[in-house]
Parts: structure tokens; C-alpha cells; sequence
């Protein structure tokens, strides 16, 4: 199967119409039905754009819900019959979109057919032929999987405002900017907002585009930089009530234009041109965090071979079993006695993740449970006297007085209810733990696909890894059941869990679909009855417990259990919690530094007893059930969606919350990169659903179990149990002791179905006010700073004019004025921003809310701002911001962060005297071909190269140079001598070459054999090669004709200097 | 009766698998005779006018209203149909370094002689490899 890549503008603009479309609607209500004139107009107004740009930030919550709506509408197909576009936002977006379009439901209903037939090939096809009857035009194949993935970044739009504003202006700085005024670039800081790239300008011309000077003539490529240095005019093809029209921006009307609804295609065009950063596959940041997140980046997907084994490479994976690596590597890795990891010898004859006699333990402990429970030890026979009970040692100084004393006698069966709480609790926190996990592992194969979809949007996808995506998807296993179909064989590969095909069918490369498949599947092995079978089977599944440990990188997760324990903190509570971290903290350090097989088996070995050892004290329990909640909050979401759909309003926030999971990742990235993260509103609307979904999840698994199964969480009686110790623990009884009494009744009210668990492990999430209130702080409110439940403020902005309106290009004149930076964008040492950027920026200092914790609810005021000159900080921030916008804006090209400089890669190790010059200088020749004889004749190199700045020559199109005028033309324009006309024989006597020794040559040194001629890039004396830049030969493609080569020392007969 | 079926069936299979091994030994001949015309259809040598011819037509930068604007200064053949040219230029030699250029001969019937490569005075090994230039090609090449 091949699959294109989107390389037209139609599936190009497809590709990126849900980003685009938000981005409509983000500015629609300031600029709606208003013409450019209006705009200008509006503009020119004194302070009335600081007041529309006010609306900017605030207005995202409203935004979000807009979005919600609309991609609930998507999901529901309420609202798609007359838009194209519409149908286009995925595939299950574009199958519910068939479903709704009333004419269309025959065709939906073909094409979920074929999906259910043919695997997701099949739906792809269907997807083809239903937008083809949509008139839609071309498709991208797997834009189903691309589609989803823009709608998490579209959340993950919502909350990135900030760089949005910014992006606009540094944009508009790189479009229209001025010429470098030094060839050389020298301010390289300012160099990064000034002109295109060749990449990006290329986008703009695939896209129809052109940006002009003044004279209306083609901009040109500045030689060195290798940029376009900027235009005055952007050209570009507008539909202009549906003719196609050659609109012209000026550099004057650009800023208000792209933020015009009625300038859609503008805005499609721009964001063409650049990939947001986090959206950059190859970013170093985006590494960094597909790392963290231990994505697969190069699984065996697809591999020929052995299916079990291609599978269990997958899965190992997935795993971790080769973290930060290919699957087909295998590496493992150990901390050296530096902390360094350093690779080990893997051990010939492990097998996956064997955590030897650990199973005989979870077994010993089950057997034991079940055993204690069926004697009766497991619960406390109280004696009847209340007196008497008072004085047992557990409760002894603790229930005295007289009123304590009459409600013990209350609290008698409530006591031995609760000793069964016990086992109920251990089991509840060990299902919770295997579900989540499983579910997080679920996630995580989706994530690969996020990955795949990830790579396409950073246009760096290929057809062969959508194509390896497509094809996991496809692989049957023994029951013909493909990856889209079922989630079953990743155990099946490992015989651990039954290998029950699942019936259902997935809607092809529909990811959420796949992962409600893999719901099923979870529930299947897990839930009911068998559950403390089930889930010790799970946990003992090695594959599982790899992943307990790999999936504890939430990001944000931290925060938030830091809030919800900030609630539960209550005298012992404190205890619990800080074991529990402390164990869980130590298995996650485990997993990261220490990579081994055998300190990963004894971590989770040791973590897992301590978290089983705790969970036999309810109230630990109780603790543990929350926090493991908040830890995998996001997987949970899936898991509660079991059964279920992700159709309709319900399906569309499990959609958003699972964004919230993938693109917490997204979130780290902001965080880092001057964003904000979730605000108080989208937090809440999280929250809310999580204790929607969870309530109804419990309700559906209370009607499948028997009341007096004691060993479910779910019977009658675990219910009495698990709504009656919480509210102990939430009642504050010493200090309102006539809370007590309202326990019988809250008890009685608790067996209304939907209420009992939900209370349990899960009722002080549902404080989300309380929360929230503990997250910001009134210092924060008060400066209107970024608030959120994760609590870090600290790049937050609270001057929306100033971040709307101040334009980059002033802000890095302003600093390096006042000399905070240097040409090249860094912090002078011992300047005010570097102490800023040390203090604030780079985490040197903790400086943000993150844990629990009195003593740190305040982050230094220092890092607002506020403190000193304000202007200052602000600048500060609104430098980092523009600097990471610049970052995105950077192409990022062969798997390296060129974000650095926009001089060719080469010239940045050259000598900036005339040798490396020469060198650095012959590679503004690259674009073009090659010509016998070009060069020379009666052009003089002077002439030649006027002509050759005046853009007389097409790149990519015109022939110039031959070997020896390759050489002449970097000589003289990197030096102003002009060597002549001379064929390569002239050289050996040429008083200007001067010959070295082989070992000796370096960059910008003249390699010579009789006939030819190349110029030194580097020299590797080791291995006796050269790089070489050079003009070869005439060639199909004419990229090749001059460039880059390599030849070993025997390639060449002598090496010349060149001196003036 | 059964016996003359068995005759008859008997006779009929004889014939099929006679009839097939003949096909085959047909067959095989055929396509060894094709070859073998194939083969004999590229010339052992090609003339230095039928190379000039070749490279005047296909590479219209050293053409001049059909005429070639180069001199071929020496043939190399390092490889049954595979021709090395190394020209200069007709109007000015000695300003310009003799170019070289690679042709193929595939043959009548598949074109004849090719321009593969060039002209140019390098032909580095990752621009012969790309193009799939047989080894000992390359190294005469780009010497």
C-alpha cells in the first residue's frame, strides 16, 4: 500500500484546515465581518487595538467551548451537511459526518462496511470515495489519524494564545523584514527575524505564492544566509466568492490582515510556510519529549517477518524495553559512576521483562487475602459494649468523652464493615492500577500513531511511515483480527491474557476507536467477579508491570496529585502520602536512570509490595486510590469510556480529555516554552467530566455484581464499606463531632447507585473549586497573571497589549541596546536578563508552584516582574517568547536544530578569514547546474558575479559554473581577487596557490587532479578523506550537478592554498 | 470397455505431456535464439562519428543548431557497451578542461547509444552509485 504525503496545496490546506479554522474563530470576534479598510481603520484608532487584542487570552475559554461544540457537532454529524470541511476533520469525525448528512448515510454506512471488511485500507478507500462525492478533491490517505491529531493540537491552540499573538508578528518580521545590512549577518539574532528560508519559501511557491519588493520583482536569496531577505508585497491566490483571485498584501496591512476572518487563505498560506515548534518532528525540544513520553519513534511496524515476533518487537517497545531507542536495538542502559547513562550488555537470555518469582509472591498475597477473608480474620469482631471498645488500643486517647463514647456505639458495624474495606480497598486500588495501566498502555500504541500524524504535520512525514502506521494497523493476528480491529494480540503474543478476539470492529485507523476496543478488552480481562484474579494476573503480566513503571511521566500529573493530597492532607494522611511518592518516585527514578532489566524487576518488585503493603490500610488505600487516579487521571477517562462510543457530547470530551493526556506532553512543551497551560475553565470542564464518565462507569459495573460479593468493589457491600470510610476520613470529627451524626444517613444516601464509589477513592477530586482555590494564590490573581491547576505561573504575561502589539524587532533592538543579549541572542553574563533568564527560565531555581507545600505557595516576585523596572521583565519575557516563536519558525532540516544560524551548516565551522570564506562562499553556487566551460571565457569574475547577485541565474534551473569557474567565483567573492580563466592545468603554477600537504588542507583549500578541481570542506586525516564542495558534472537532477562530495586522499594529486 | 478407456486416456496423457515437454524445449529455444539476435544487434565498437552523433543530439548544450560544439579527444570502453568520452571544446581548446561523458549502448532495439552521465571532470562515487554506474565504470570515470 502506498499512502502520498500531503505534497499539493489542496492537501496541504486539508491537512492544516482544523488548525486554520481555529484560528478563525479565535479572532473572529475581533475582526468578523470587518473589511481590511475597517481594520486599518480600527488600527489607526488610538488604543482601540490594545483593547481588541485585550480580548485575546480571555477569550479563549469561550473559544474552547466554541471548538467543543464544533467538534462535538463533528462527532455527532449534527452539523456537516453543508461544509466540506467539516467532513474532512477525521475519520470518525468524517464517518459521523456521512452518518449526519442525511443523503450521505448510505454511503457512511458502505464505508464503515468496507472498513469492518477490509481493515482500515478499507475505510481509507471509503474515506476516498465519499469526499470524491463530496466534491472535496484529493484526500489524504490516514487523514483520519492526522485529523485527530489537530484536534488535540487544536486544544492544545487554545492554550497557546500567547505564541500565537507573537508568531504573527515575528511572521510578519520574516516576510516583510529589512535586508541584513551586513552580508555576514553579524547581528544573528535579528538575522533569525529577517527573511524566509529556502524551505519556507519554497512552501510559500508551492503554495502559489510570491513575495516582492517594491518594483514587484521576485526577492532574492541572500548568498550567505541562504534567506530571503524579505519583501514588500506578498502575493498570493485568494477565493473571493469562489472565483480565485491574485490578492497582494503590503507589509503595512499584513499584521491586520492574517488575523481577518474574511483573509482565511492568507492565514492557511502563512501557516504553511512555518511548522509550529512543537509540531517540529526533528525540534530538539519535540525529541525531548517524545523521549520522556518513550515514544516509539522507529518501531518494527510493517517489518516483513515473523508476525509474533514483529509483535513482541512492538511491544517491547512500547515498553521501554529499548527506551530513547529503535526497537530493533535493544539497548539497555546503566548509570556509570557519574550518573551517565552508558549502554550494558544485554543479557543473552532475557526474554521480554521476566520479573521471575514476583508471580509467586502476587499469588502468595492474593491466596493469602482470600484465605483471611473467607476465615473471617480479615475483619475485627468488636465487642457490643461500647465502653469496651473505646479502650482497645487503636482507639485508645482518641474516642474519649462521653459523646464519642455514644457514637461508638454507632460506629461498631461500621468498624467491621469496614475491615472488610480492607480487602476491598486492595483490590479497588489494584483493579484501579491494572486498568489504568492497561489503558495507559493503549494509549501509548496510540500515541505511535500520534507520532506518525505528528511527523506529517511538521512535513516531515514520508509515505513509508504513514505507510508502517497503516500497516500495523492491518496486522491480523490468528483470528484475522488486524491491530484496527482489535487490541487482543499484543497479549495474545505473550499468552497472558485470554485471547479472546473482540467481536467488534475498529473504524480503521480511527485511533479513539482502537482505544475503546482496547477498553473492552481491559474490562473484559478484569472486570466483574474475577477481579482480584484478574487483576493479580494482570500485574504480574511483565509486560504490564513495564509499563506501570513507563507510564508514570504524565506531565502535570505531579502537580495535580500534589493538589488533590493538599486536600487530603489530614494528620496520617501525610504519612501515607509521602510513603506512597516516595515508592512510586523511586520506581519512576528507577525506570529512567536505571534501564536495566534487574534494577527495573527489583524496583517494581519493591515499589509494588510497599504499594500492596499500604493499600491494606484504608486509609492509605483511600490516598493511594486517588493519587493513582490523579497519577493516570488521563488513561482513566478512557477507561471509564468502556462500552461506550466515543460518539456524541460524551465521546467528543472523552476526545478532549484524552487530548489533555497526549498533548500534556504539548503542555510541557509550553511550559518550557513561555506557554500557558490549562485555564481555570478548561481545567474545570476536565475535571467535571472525569466524575461524569466515572459515575457512570461505576453505576454500569454495579448492576454486574452480585451484593454480597464482598470481593468486588462494586457489590452492595463493598459499597456500604467504601461509602462510609471516606466520609470518616473527610469528616473532620474532632473538630465538628454532629458531623457524626449525620453518617446513617449519609450511608443510607450513598446506596443510591450513582453515588457510592464515586465517593471513594475518586470524591475529593470532585472539590475542584477547592482545588483550584489552593492552586491560585491571591498575589497571582491580583497581577492577572496565568493561573492553573498545574500552578505554574512563571511566563505567564499579564500586559496583553504590550505581548500583542510590541514588535519583536524593538524588543531585540531593546535588549541588545541595553546589552542584556549578544549578537547571537544570548545572555550577556552578569546582565540583569541573564540572572532573569537563570532564575526564572531555565529552573535553576525552583520558582514555581509545583508541589505540595506551605512554604512554597508563593513563587518569587522577582520572576513577575513587578519587582523592579517592570518594563524590564516584560521585555525579558516577551524575548523569550519571541525567541521560542522564532525557534518554531526555523526549519528544522536533516535531523538537526538549525535554529542557531541561518548560514549554511558548513559555514558555521569555517574561519572567518578568507580560506573559510572561500568555502563558505561556494555554497551559495549549490542551487545551481553545472556547465562545461561556465565561468570562464571573457567574463571577467567581477562581471559574472553582478550578474549572478542580480538574479540573472534561476536556482534549481540554470546552468553556470564548471569546476575551475566554481573555484574562481568563491575565490573572488569571498576575497575581491580574481584568479582568471584558467583551466585546472594553470594551477600548479599559479603564484596565488601556494601547495600543502594532504594532512594539512583545510576548508577553503583547492584540491587538484589533472581535469578537475573541488574545494575543501573539511579534512579527516584519520580515515585520508575529504568533504569537498565542488562542480561535477551535468546530471538528471540538477541539485547534484554542484555540491558536496567526499573523496579519499587518492582521489586528488596535490592540495593548494590560496594568498593573496 | 474399460480397458480401451484406459487406452484412450492413457494415449491422451502421453500426448499432453509430449505435447508440453515439446512446448518447452520450443520455448526454450526461442528465447535463446531472441537473445541471441539481441546480443547481436549492439556492436562490438561503436565509431567515434556514431558517438559524437549520439552525444550532439542528446546533450544539446554541445550542440550548436545540431552541430557539436566538442572534439572527442579519446574513448575509453571500460565495460562491454559502456563508452568513456573525453572531448574539448571545438572553439577554444585549452581554456576549458576537457569534459568527459558516458554512454551506454543498449542497443538497437532499447535506444541505442545513451547519454547516462555528464559532461563534466568529476563524477563522485555518490552521484555514479545513484545512479546505479556499474564499479569499474566509476572508477574510470572519475579518475
Amino acid at each position: 500500500m502506498s499512502v502520498k504525503t500531503p505534497d499539493t496545496k489542496d492537501q496541504q490546506d486539508t491537512a492544516y484546515n482544523p488548525s486554520e479554522q481555529h484560528y478563525d474563530e479565535q479572532f473572529n470576534r475581533d475582526y468578523v465581518s470587518k473589511g481590511l479598510k475597517d481594520l486599518e481603520d480600527h488600527a489607526n484608532s488610538a488604543g482601540s487595538e490594545g483593547d481588541d487584542a485585550n480580548t485575546g487570552i480571555s477569550k479563549n475559554i469561550d473559544d474552547t467551548k466554541q471548538q467543543e461544540e464544533g467538534w462535538r457537532n463533528n462527532f455527532t454529524g449534527k452539523n456537516n451537511a453543508d461544509s466540506g470541511k467539516d467532513a474532512q476533520k477525521g475519520a470518525g469525525g468524517a464517518a459521523a459526518a456521512g452518518a449526519g448528512a442525511g443523503g450521505m448515510k448510505q454511503v457512511a454506512g458502505r464505508m464503515m462496511g468496507l472498513a469492518k471488511r477490509q481493515g482500515p485500507l478499507g475505510l481509507i478507500i471509503g474515506l476516498l470515495s465519499v469526499l470524491g462525492l463530496l466534491g472535496s478533491g484529493t484526500f489524504l490517505s490516514g487523514l483520519g489519524l492526522i485529523n485527530f491529531k489537530e484536534l488535540l493540537v487544536e486544544k492544545f491552540d487554545s492554550m497557546t494564545s500567547v505564541v500565537e499573538e507573537r508568531a504573527d508578528l515575528a511572521l510578519g518580521l520574516r516576510l516583510f523584514g529589512e535586508n541584513p545590512t551586513s552580508k555576514t549577518c553579524a547581528v544573528m539574532i535579528k538575522c533569525r527575524f529577517k527573511g524566509l528560508s529556502e524551505r519556507q519559501m519554497q512552501r510559500l511557491k508551492v503554495q502559489g505564492a510570491q513575495l516582492v519588493d517594491a518594483n514587484g520583482k521576485e526577492v532574492t536569496k541572500n548568498p550567505i544566509t541562504r534567506r530571503y531577505s524579505g519583501g514588500q508585497k506578498l502575493i498570493y491566490t485568494r477565493q473571493v466568492g469562489g472565483q480565485q483571485v491574485k490578492e497582494t498584501i503590503d507589509a503595512s496591512k499584513f499584521k491586520l490582515a492574517v488575523r481577518d476572518k474574511s483573509y482565511s487563505d492568507l492565514r492557511t498560506l502563512v501557516r504553511s510556510v512555518y511548522a509550529p515548534r512543537y509540531m517540529s518532528w526533528n525540534d530538539s525540544v519535540a525529541k525531548d519529549i517524545r523521549s520522556k513520553k518513550r515514544l516509539v519513534s522507529n518501531p518494527q511496524w510493517g517489518e516483513e517477518g515473523d508476525q509474533k515476533s514483529a509483535n513482541k518487537e512492538v511491544a517491547k517497545a512500547v515498553a521501554g524495553e529499548s527506551p530513547g531507542a529503535t526497537a530493533t536495538e535493544n539497548t539497555k542502559y546503566t548509570t556509570d559512576e557519574h550518573g551517565n547513562q552508558v549502554p550494558v550488555q544485554e543479557d543473552p537470555s532475557a526474554q521480554g521483562l521476566d520479573f521471575g518469582d514476583d508471580t509467586k509472591n502476587i499469588n502468595d498475597e492474593k491466596d493469602k487475602l482470600l484465605q483471611q477473608a473467607a476465615n473471617g480474620d480479615i475483619t475485627k469482631s468488636l465487642p457490643d459494649d461500647v465502653a469496651t471498645v473505646a479502650t482497645l488500643p487503636e482507639y485508645e486517647g482518641k474516642y474519649s468523652g462521653s459523646g464519642i463514647k455514644s457514637v461508638i456505639g454507632a460506629l461498631n458495624p461500621l468498624d467491621a464493615v469496614a475491615g472488610l474495606c480492607t480487602i476491598y480497598q486492595l483490590a479497588n486500588v489494584t483493579l484501579v492500577t491494572a486498568k489504568t495501566i492497561a489503558l495507559a498502555n493503549a494509549m501509548r500504541y496510540a500515541s505511535q500513531f500520534m507520532s506518525t500524524a505528528d511527523m506529517f504535520k511538521a512535513l516531515d512525514g514520508t509515505p513509508d511511515s504513514m505507510e508502517k502506521a497503516m500497516t500495523i494497523l492491518q496486522k491480523e493476528n490468528q483470528y484475522g483480527d488486524s491491530y484496527g480491529d482489535s487490541f487482543t494480540y499484543n497479549y495474545i503474543a505473550y499468552n497472558t491474557v485470554t485471547d479472546i478476539p473482540l467481536g467488534s470492529s475498529a473504524g480503521g485507523n480511527d485511533t479513539i476507536r482502537t482505544i475503546s476496543t482496547a477498553i473492552n478488552t481491559v474490562n473484559g480481562a478484569l472486570g466483574g467477579k474475577s477481579f482480584v484474579s484478574g487483576a493479580c494476573n494482570v500485574l504480574t503480566n511483565p509486560f504490564v508491570q513495564g509499563l506501570l513503571a513507563l507510564t508514570s511521566f504524565i506531565p502535570g500529573a505531579g502537580q495535580l496529585s500534589g493538589s488533590l493530597a493538599k486536600i487530603l492532607t489530614k494528620g496520617g494522611m501525610d504519612v501515607a502520602k509521602n510513603a506512597i511518592k516516595d515508592k512510586i518516585k523511586s520506581l519512576i527514578e528507577a525506570t529512567v536512570k536505571n534501564l536495566t532489566k534487574d534494577k527495573l524487576k527489583d524496583a517494581a518488585k519493591s515499589a509494588r509490595d510497599q504499594l500492596f503493603k499500604l493499600a491494606k490500610d484504608p486509609a492509605m488505600a483511600l490516598f493511594l486510590g486517588g493519587y493513582l487516579f490523579e497519577r493516570y487521571g488521563v488513561p482513566y477517562i478512557a477507561q471509564t469510556l468502556a462500552g461506550t462510543e466515543f460518539v456524541g457530547a460524551d465521546g467528543m470530551k472523552a476526545a478532549d480529555g484524552i487530548g489533555n493526556g497526549f498533548d500534556a506532553t504539548n503542555s510541557a512543551t509550553a511550559q518550557l516554552r513561555a506557554l500557558t497551560p490549562l485555564n481555570k475553565e478548561q481545567y474545570k470542564s476536565f475535571v467535571g467530566f472525569q466524575n461524569e464518565s466515572t459515575t457512570r462507569y461505576v453505576a454500569d459495573m454495579q448492576q454486574e455484581t452480585s451484593p454480597l460479593d464482598f470481593t468486588s468493589p462494586y457489590s452492595a457491600g463493598s459499597r456500604v464499606a467504601s461509602a462510609t470510610y471516606p466520609l470518616l476520613s473527610k469528616l473532620d470529627i474532632f473538630s465538628h463531632p454532629s458531623d457524626i451524626l449525620s453518617l446513617p444517613s449519609t450511608i443510607l444516601s450513598s446506596l443510591s447507585p450513582n453515588k457510592l464509589l464515586s465517593q471513594t477513592s475518586y470524591a475529593a477530586t470532585t472539590d475542584i473549586n477547592a482545588e483550584l482555590s489552593y492552586c491560585q494564590d491571591d498575589f497571582l490573581q491580583q497581577h492577572n497573571l496565568a493561573t492553573s491547576p498545574y500552578c505554574n505561573v512563571k511566563y505567564g504575561f499579564n500586559d496583553l497589549n504590550m505581548l500583542n502589539n510590541t514588535d519583536p524587532d524593538a524588543v531585540i533592538n531593546w535588549m541588545l541596546d541595553n546589552k542584556e543579549i549578544d549578537n547571537d541572542g544570548n545572555p550577556i553574563p552578569d546582565s540583569d536578563f541573564a540572572d532573569f533568564k537563570s532564575k526564572c527560565v531555565d529552573g535553576t531555581e525552583n520558582k514555581f508552584i509545583s508541589d505540595i507545600g506551605d512554604e512554597e505557595q508563593h513563587i518569587d516576585e522577582e520572576c513577575y516582574g513587578d519587582k523592579n523596572n517592570s518594563t524590564n521583565y516584560k521585555m525579558y519575557r516577551l524575548y523569550i517568547i519571541d525567541t521560542s516563536v522564532a525557534d518554531g519558525m526555523d526549519d528544522v532540516q536533516n535531523n538537526t536544530n538549525s535554529t542557531a544560524s541561518a548560514a549554511p551548516e558548513e559555514c558555521k565551522t569555517m574561519a572567518a578569514d578568507d580560506l573559510g570564506q572561500i568555502a563558505c562562499h561556494a555554497y551559495q553556487f549549490d542551487p545551481y547546474g553545472y556547465k562545461w566551460g561556465g565561468g570562464h571565457g571573457e567574463t571577467t569574475a567581477a562581471a559574472f558575479m553582478q550578474s549572478f547577485k542580480a538574479n540573472q541565474f534561476t536556482p534549481g534551473q540554470d546552468h553556470i559554473l564548471d569546476c575551475s569557474g566554481l573555484v574562481r567565483m568563491a575565490i573572488f567573492d569571498a576575497t575581491g581577487v580574481d584568479i582568471g580563466g584558467m583551466p585546472t592545468g594553470g594551477y600548479p603554477t599559479y603564484s596565488k596557490f601556494k601547495e600543502v600537504s594532504k594532512q594539512e588542507a583545510k576548508a577553503g583549500d583547492i584540491l587538484w587532479r589533472d581535469g578537475h578541481t573541488e574545494i575543501v570542506v573539511s579534512n579527516d586525516p584519520n580515515s585520508q578523506t575529504w568533504k569537498t564542495f565542488g562542480a561535477h558534472q551535468v546530471y538528471s537532477d540538477i541539485a547534484k550537478d554542484i555540491g558536496p562530495a567526499s573523496y579519499s586522499y587518492s582521489g586528488f594529486t596535490k592540495v593548494f592554498r590560496f594568498t593573496k | 470397455m474399460n480397458r480401451k478407456r484406459l487406452i484412450i486416456i492413457a494415449t491422451c496423457t502421453v500426448l499432453l505431456v509430449g505435447a508440453l515437454v515439446a512446448y518447452y524445449f520450443i520455448n526454450q529455444a526461442n528465447q535463446a535464439k531472441q537473445q541471441s539476435q539481441e546480443e547481436s544487434s549492439i556492436p562490438a565498437n561503436r565509431s567515434n562519428n556514431e558517438l559524437t552523433l549520439a552525444i550532439a543530439a542528446q546533450a544539446p548544450e554541445l550542440a550548436d543548431n545540431g552541430q557539436p560544439v566538442f572534439v572527442i579527444d579519446s574513448v575509453k570502453k571500460p565495460l562491454a557497451g559502456w563508452y568513456i568520452v573525453t572531448m574539448y571544446q571545438k572553439d577554444d581548446p585549452g581554456k576549458t578542461n576537457p569534459a568527459r561523458i558516458l554512454l551506454q549502448d543498449r542497443g538497437s532495439n532499447k535506444g541505442g547509444l545513451q547519454v547516462v552521465m555528464g559532461p563534466g571532470t568529476a563524477f563522485p562515487d555518490e552521484e555514479t552509485k545513484a545512479y546505479g554506474i556499474p564499479e569499474p565504470v566509476a572508477k574510470e570515470l572519475d579518475k
